[in-house]
Formats: structure tokens, sequence, C-alpha cells
């Protein structure tokens, strides 16, 4: 129900090169999904967000809402009070000389959508219990706590009933505790109304936990779009899964290409594991980058399986969850997650052991 | 479909006036009036400069500026213009950094009370002043040189007339402006910064000299070129310290170009010279722009106002302080206020004793209330309508400017400050021609009226100064969220923009309101029978040689000024600024 085809833009920087804020962007969003844009600052996912709202424009493409077009290139561009959205935005954006109240009524009455006035106290008080700040809504804004200020303005965009909700990193601002529970109780909301979400975030956890699917953002461009385990799991590029939680890279050459998995040298070592797409046996001895979660490998003293290396454990720092160790192998410095009770000597010989089904070959860049 | 194609076609053939969104309608309207008003008088005064003759029998040609460059005294006027701007900015930073320094600095005691003399200074104008030291010091009967006399001085006497004491008199008038235009980089300043440096061992004079002053010198650089043109335009002590000795600077030459006595106007002269003067003050306001990018550049104001640390005057520093804060304002405050009331009681100017006492006399009011109805009306028409007309426009002008997205933006942006460049003299000329080659469409020549119009284009960059930083200190996503629930952009500048910049606006307001009370360069350009105001009067009594009349309603002028500069600080007291 949300499309947007090619999309394009560009703007200069202050030294007055030509920055590609958007480059052939490509999205078809679900009726009720949870989508989520996930990138670092500066590649592109707020900016695709305000084209979306029509805060900006590209500088061509298509982009349609409820199966309308609020945007073709050149030809139509609907302003953004016009599109069947509402928007929450990093800074919540609330008005501060109205008190909660107003703030919620004030698109109701004076906004091109208005309703009837005898309806507006009864959507007000609506949107407000669903948000649970009845209590609030004859305070002055800037007596509310930052949790409260998001709830206002969540309860101001449903309040609008949309078709479309828009949220721009709505929980940046708030402490880590709070955004836990926000974004639980923000992702069973939007369920339960069945409204159909756009999210902005840099916050990968967010993402996870939060989106339905997830299109992660770098430089402008769309890097890989799936659902949470699909990028966590299967990512397509190193940056995918850098960004996604951690991974560990290996250096090493393509040696074999078999139809479930390949071989890679790294050193002397033979490891298996699975084909990132766009690998082909013409890539045979190229350079290729191996790499494995600090999660999915198992710590012995005895090598017993087929898929390991040996290393040196250079460092030991206890999280609370696990312990995290630093070893090196084959030249490079890794990571690897073990669980607490396992405690191993810093200085130790050991062997990481990781199954072919959890290590992913990457072409090199 | 159909509907939203109209709409986007609408936008794009003309995004400046065609809108469905009939709020943001009337703010382009009133923005596109305004700049044009600012635009038109520059046009007419850039014609006529190269236009020779008398207004009905002309031929194009650089005649004018000729007769400028070969004027037997253009050198002169021009150093002493110089020497004037300079001398009285050097004097203003001699006060106004100290006074900037203790009050955000310094644990100096009482220091608020510095914001409350500094502040009732714009309440005597400047022609009061200098007309006040003319009282006091002028070589044939000054009160202080009549004194020498008396007490056997010899032949040494005290002349107020020249250049030296303009320069010192104009500087001390520019402190107070200039104190408030620098007391805010100085209070933005994190202190972390200096504390850095402490903590590594830079001593506390090496910070201030290594490490604040390179910090503020941006903003005082941009009040000092500032001030600088408003030295050059400004007419009160060049022309009562000046025209009784003949000597002259460039805003006195315009008037005379202007009201020559028995020949006719040289308007192509004054043209010309406004031109050239606009010119180089046009080059000073560039330099002016690049000092106030540096100047917020540099500051960093952090999301959170620091607490800063403040110096700890010793006892003895404290006194020389306020011994220094009390010798200014009784020089610039309380002498002149004091010599003006004095001799608006007397018949004749005298020295304070028995014998003047026994000569007191109501005489002057009785004459001055008899003048002023008719001044006071059009004083109370400039005073309401000046601000309303001024603010009105900046707020719309800056509010395109701070919300445009589009390339017009920066060009409007950079017009409206460089129009600070342009002296309120040289405006005031251009009013002159556009009221005289409009006059027989818009008969606003002669009336007061026209001195509305010209004050208000001049206070259009003033207002835009302070409205432009209100606004910005909006976070954009204030007004987006109004386009993102439905509301159109223009119904939102009303009901979000509006109020939250509401104290700036009431601020503005007040401020334009008395700067219009005590203004005497603009209206003494344009001011005619019908269309003269207390100030210009009030010169018009100085220059026909009626100082008592004069300082009457200077008085009257004064008090009225100070009643409605309580009245703004009472009700601004209510609006949390």
């Amino acid at each position: 129900m949300i499309t947007g085809k090619s999309l394009n833009k560009i703007y200069r920087d202050r030294a007055g090169k030509s920055v590609h804020a958007l480059l052939d962007v490509n999205f078809t969003i679900g009726e009720g999904e949870f989508y989520v844009l996930l990138g670092p600052s500066g590649s592109g996912k707020t900016t695709t967000l305000r084209t979306i709202a029509g805060l900006e424009h590209p500088d061509d493409g298509e982009i349609s809402l409820d199966g309308k077009p609020v945007f073709i290139g050149g030809r139509i561009c609907i302003p953004a009070e016009r599109r069947p959205i509402a928007m929450v935005f990093q800074s919540y954006a609330l008005w501060p000389h109205m008190n909660v109240f107003d703030n919620i009524s004030f698109p109701l009455k004076h906004g091109i959508n208005r309703i009837k006035s005898d309806q507006v106290k009864a959507r007000v008080l609506h949107s407000a219990d669903l948000l649970g700040i009845v209590e609030y809504l004859d305070r002055p804004i800037s007596q509310l706590s930052g949790g409260q200020q998001q709830r206002v303005a969540l309860a101001r965009a449903l309040a609008l009933q949309p078709r479309v909700l828009l949220m721009d990193e709505p929980l940046s601002n708030l402490d880590a505790r709070l955004r836990g529970l926000l974004r639980v109780e923000l992702k069973a909301l939007t369920r339960s109304i069945g409204i159909t979400t756009i999210y902005v975030t840099h916050d990968q956890t967010e993402a996870m936990v939060m989106g339905d699917r997830i299109a992660v953002m770098q430089s402008g461009r769309f890097i890989q779009e799936g659902s949470p385990r699909d990028l966590y799991e299967r990512p397509q590029k190193t940056f995918v899964a850098k960004f996604l939680g951690d991974m560990n890279f290996l250096n090493g050459r393509l040696k074999n290409l078999h139809e479930s998995f390949v071989e890679v040298s790294i050193d002397q070592f033979n490891l298996r594991g699975l084909a990132v797409a766009g690998l082909s046996s013409s890539q045979i001895s190229s350079k290729v980058s191996f790499g494995f979660r600090p999660e999915d490998v198992s710590l012995v003293e005895l090598f017993r399986g087929s898929n390991g290396l040996p290393a040196v454990i250079t460092g030991k720092y206890y999280t609370g969850e696990a312990l995290l160790y630093q070893l090196e192998s084959a030249g490079h410095v890794l990571q690897v997650r073990a669980p607490k009770d396992q405690s191993i000597e810093i200085g130790s010989k050991v062997f990481m052991e990781i199954a072919p089904s959890s290590c992913l070959v990457f072409q090199e860049n | 479909m159909t509907k939203g194609l109209l709409n986007f076609e609408m936008r794009r053939s003309s995004k400046l006036l065609f809108t469905t969104d009939y709020h943001l309608l009337i703010i382009r309207t009133i923005a596109i009036i305004a700049l044009s008003t600012m635009l038109i008088p520059l046009v007419v005064l850039f014609y006529t400069s190269f236009t020779e003759g008398a207004l009905t029998v002309t031929k194009f040609g650089l005649g004018n500026f000729y007769n400028i460059f070969n004027h037997p005294e253009f050198y002169a006027i021009l150093t002493n213009t110089l020497t004037l701007a300079l001398g009285s900015v050097s004097v203003m930073l001699l006060f106004a950094i100290p006074f900037a320094w203790l009050y955000t600095r310094t644990d100096l005691p009482a220091k608020s009370l510095l914001i409350t003399f500094l502040t009732s200074n714009i309440a005597i104008p400047g022609f009061t002043v200098a007309m006040g030291y003319v009282l006091l010091l002028n070589p044939s009967n000054g009160i202080i040189n009549n004194w020498l006399r008396q007490f056997g001085f010899g032949d040494f006497r005290f002349n107020i007339y020249g250049l030296g004491w303009m320069i010192f008199l104009q500087g001390i008038a520019l402190v107070p402006p200039a104190f408030f235009m620098i007391v805010p980089t100085l209070l933005a300043i994190d202190s972390n910064m200096e504390e850095a440096a402490a903590s590594n061992g830079v001593g506390r004079l090496k910070t201030t000299l290594k490490i604040t002053l390179p910090l503020v010198s941006p903003a005082i650089l941009a009040a000092s070129i500032y001030y600088f043109i408003i030295a050059v335009e400004t007419f009160d002590y060049a022309s009562v310290l000046g025209f009784p000795v003949h000597i002259q600077v460039v805003s006195t030459w315009l008037y005379q170009l202007l009201n020559p006595g028995n020949e006719l106007p040289k308007y192509g002269d004054a043209a010309a010279l406004g031109i050239l003067t606009t010119t180089i003050a046009l080059l000073l306001g560039f330099a002016f722009i690049g000092a106030t990018r540096r100047a917020s550049r540099y500051v960093v104001i952090s999301g959170k106002r620091r607490e800063q640390q403040l110096s700890k005057l010793p006892t003895i520093w404290k006194f020389v302080s306020w011994a220094f804060i009390i010798v200014y304002l009784s020089l610039a405050l309380i002498l002149p206020l004091l010599m003006v009331i004095w001799a608006s009681l007397l018949p004749y100017i005298q020295a304070p004793s028995v014998k003047a006492m026994a000569s007191i006399t109501l005489d002057a009011y009785h004459e001055a209330f008899l003048q002023l109805p008719h001044l006071a009306i059009n004083n109370l028409i400039a005073m309401i309508l000046v601000p309303t007309i001024a603010v009105t426009s900046a707020g719309c002008i800056s509010w395109i400017i701070a919300r445009s997205k589009s390339a017009l933006r920066g060009v409007l942006d950079i017009f409206v400050m460089t129009a600070v460049a342009v002296p309120s003299i040289v405006s005031a000329l251009a009013f002159v021609y556009f009221g005289l080659s409009t006059y027989s469409i818009i008969p606003l020549y002669g009336t007061i009226g026209l001195i509305v119009l010209a004050m208000s284009v001049r206070l259009i960059t003033w207002a835009n100064r302070s409205l432009s930083s209100a606004i910005n200190q909006i976070h954009p996503e204030a007004e987006e969220a109004c386009s993102t629930s439905g509301v159109p952009q223009g119904k939102a500048f009303f009901y979000v923009t509006l109020p939250l910049i509401k104290p700036a606006v009431v601020f503005s307001w007040f401020w334009i309101s008395l700067l219009t009370l005590r203004e005497l360069t603009i209206p003494v350009m344009l001011a005619r029978p019908q269309s003269q105001t207390i100030s210009t009067a009030i010169w018009g009594f100085t220059i026909a040689g009626n100082p008592d009349i004069a300082c009457a309603l200077s008085v009257i002028l004064i008090a009225f000024i100070g009643v409605l500069l309580l009245t703004f600080r009472n009700l601004t007291k209510n609006i949390a600024l």
C-alpha cells in the first residue's frame, strides 16, 4: 500500500560536492506492516521518511500512499498536509504554548481533516486513553517528563487516525530503561490498531525487536531488506553483518564451490561456510571474507569437529550474561562469546569450533 | 489526480504567490510589499544620482558625482566623517567592553543595576545630550566656562564645538546598544573552555587574553562595524556641535545639500553622495555579515546552560568599577539631563545662583505646551504605526527566510542584512525623492505618512535581527508537525510560530516605538510644516536660538519616553522573556 519507485535526491554539501541523499531507492510496504529503516547517521533513512511525509521531495521517482500517487517526479506533488499520514518526531515537536489537550486537538480543529467540533473531545480522550495520559490532559507541556511527552506526541498522531504512521527516531531522546519499555509498548499498540508504520532508527536492537521488516540503508542506498532474522542470519553484505550485531571476519581465498557450501583457505587451514549471493566458480582462488558471529563459536581444548581454527586467548571480559574472550588466530584479532561458567586462562591455546551453517563467505569488496 | 496535478503546477509556476493556503498568501504578500518598499527608494536614489539638473529639465550623466568629488571640502568632510566614526566607536568600546565583562563575568555587587542604568539611557535623545553640553561648555556663555572666567582661570575655555566633543559624546551614546549586543555572546560562551585552560595550568590573565578574547572578538568586531555605520549616519551630534563652527561630516553635508537656505536644493548631488556613502557602508556591511557568522560559529551553545564561573573582584576594584560606571552615567545621562531641565526653567542661560533661582519661570513650558498638540499627534501616529509596520514586515520576511527551501532564500537573507548598511540619512534622502516623484499619485510628501514609511523601512532590518533569531530558535519540527498533521504552513505560522515568538515581537514593538520617539535623523530630513515631530521642533528651536523652549520640549519628551520605558519594563516582567 506504500510504494517508492526509483527515488533519487542529490544535494550539495558545504564544499559544493554533490552527495546522493537517495540513490535509486525502491520499497513496497504492505498494509499493517511495521517497517523499519535502519542505518547510521547520514545514510538517508530520515530523508526517505521525510519524502514519504512530503516534508522533502525527491528529485525524481514516484511515491504512492494508500494506492494513490502523492509524488510523481515533475508532475504530481501533494503537500504534506494533504497526505494520509501522521508523524512522530525525534524532538517530539510538541507545541510548548499549548497544554496536552490542545496539542492533541489542534490538528483536529484546524487541520485539513478537521472533524465536527462535538467529536473532538471524544477523539482526544480515546487517543489519550490508548497512551495512558488522560490524567495529564490539562497540564502544560513543560511539566511533562520526556517519556510523557513522547506519549503525547504519539497520541496526537494517532488521534488523526492516519492511514500511515511515520516515526523518526522517536525513542532516541529517552534513557535506556524507558526506551526498552516503550519499544515493546509501541509495537503492541501499533499491532493492535493494525496501522501501517514506518519507523526510522539507528539502533539495531530497536529495529530487531520492533520491525516486521527492516531495510538497511547506507549512503542513500537500500543495502538489504528483510525480516530481522533474515538480516541477522543471512546478511548479504559485510556492512549489514557488522551493523546488526557483531561479526568476526577472516581474510581467505575461495578454494572450492560445492552445491550447499563453499571451502575457504585461511593460512594453512580449510574452513567451510555458506556462500553469500554473488559468489561463482569463476572466483575460485580470489580473496573472500570469512565471517561468523561471536556467539556461534565453541571454545574447546581438543579439536574433534571438522570446522575450526586454533587460537590463543589474549583477553577475557565479564559482561554479566556471558564471558567475552579476545583471541588471536591466523593473524586476526577475534571475539568469542562463551557461557559464563566456561572460564579459560589468558594465554591458553584453544580451538574455535564453528558449524559451517553459521559461517558466511562474502566477496571481498 | 487532476487536482493533485493542478496543485503541483501551481506550486511550480509561481512558488511565491500561488497557493491554496490563504494564511501563507497573506504572509507572502506582506513580505513582498515590504521588500519592494525597501528596494524602491534605493532604485530612485540610484536613478537620481545619475540625473543632472533640476527636477524638470534633466539629463543623464556623472555630473553629480563630479560635483561631489570636486567640492572644495570633499576630503576634509571625508576625513572628518571617518575620524568621527572611528573615534566614537573607540570611545564606545572603551566603556562597553568593560561594562559587558563586569556584568557577565564578575561578582560586582548590584550589577543588575547596570542594565537599568544603560536601558534608561535610551530615554534621553542624542540631540538633547548635545544641547545640554552646549549649555555647559559653549565658549561664549557656557556655564562652566563662565565659572572658569569668574574664578580666574585666565583665558582657558572649554569649546564644545568641534570633532573632539562630537566623538566623545556620540561614543558614549553608543555604549548601551553595543553593551546589549556583546553581552549575549559573553553569556553563551561555555565556561568549560576557560576551565579547561585553567585546569591545564594556564593563568587567569592568560586565559582571558588567549581564550576568552579570541572567542568574543568576532562579536566585538561585529558590534564595531555595525555602530561604525550608525556613527556615520547619526545627525544629532554633528549638527548641534558642528554646524555653528562649519565643521561638516557626510550627514550634515547631505542635510545642507537638501536645505541650502536661499538656493535650490541640490537633489542630484545629494543622491550621488548618498550612493557613495552607501557603497562604502555596504562593503562594511559585508564585513559585518562575515563577522557575525564567525561569531556564531565560535559560540558553542550547549543544550544545558551552565552556571559560569565569576571572577572575584578585590574590594578596591569593586569601588573602582562602580566609580567608572557612575562617571559614565553622569556624563552620558545625569549631567545633560539636569542641564536641559535647568535651562528649560530660565529665560536665558545662567549658572545656578540665588539670582538665577529668582528668575525661574515656566514661560518656556507655556510656549512648549502651545506647540505640543500638533507635534504630539504626529509622534503618536509614528510611535504606533512605525513599530507595527516594521514588526509585521520583519516577522513575515524573517519567517520566509528561515523556512524557505528555495534558492531565493540566500539572496533575500543577504539583502535584508545589507539593508543595515544603508545609512538612515541616505534612506531618508531616498524617501524625499520617492515622496516628490510620486506626489501626483500618492500625496504622501509633507505628511507624517512619509516619515512613518521611511522610519518603518529603516527599522525593518532592526526588527529582523531580533525576530529572526527568535524564529531560528524554534525547532523546525514544531512547524513540520503541523504539516504532517494536516495543518497548512501558513496557519502554522499564525497558530504556532507567532505565539512562540510573542516575547520577541512585544520586545521589538516597544523598543522600536521608543526609538521612533527619539529619532531625529529621518524626521529632520522629511519634516515639513505639517509633519513636524517633537524632535524636529526641538531642533528647529535650537537653530532659531530659543534654547529655553527647545529644552522645555526636551524635558516633556524625556518624561514621556521615561513613562513608556517603565510601562514596557512592567509589561515584559509578566511575559517570561
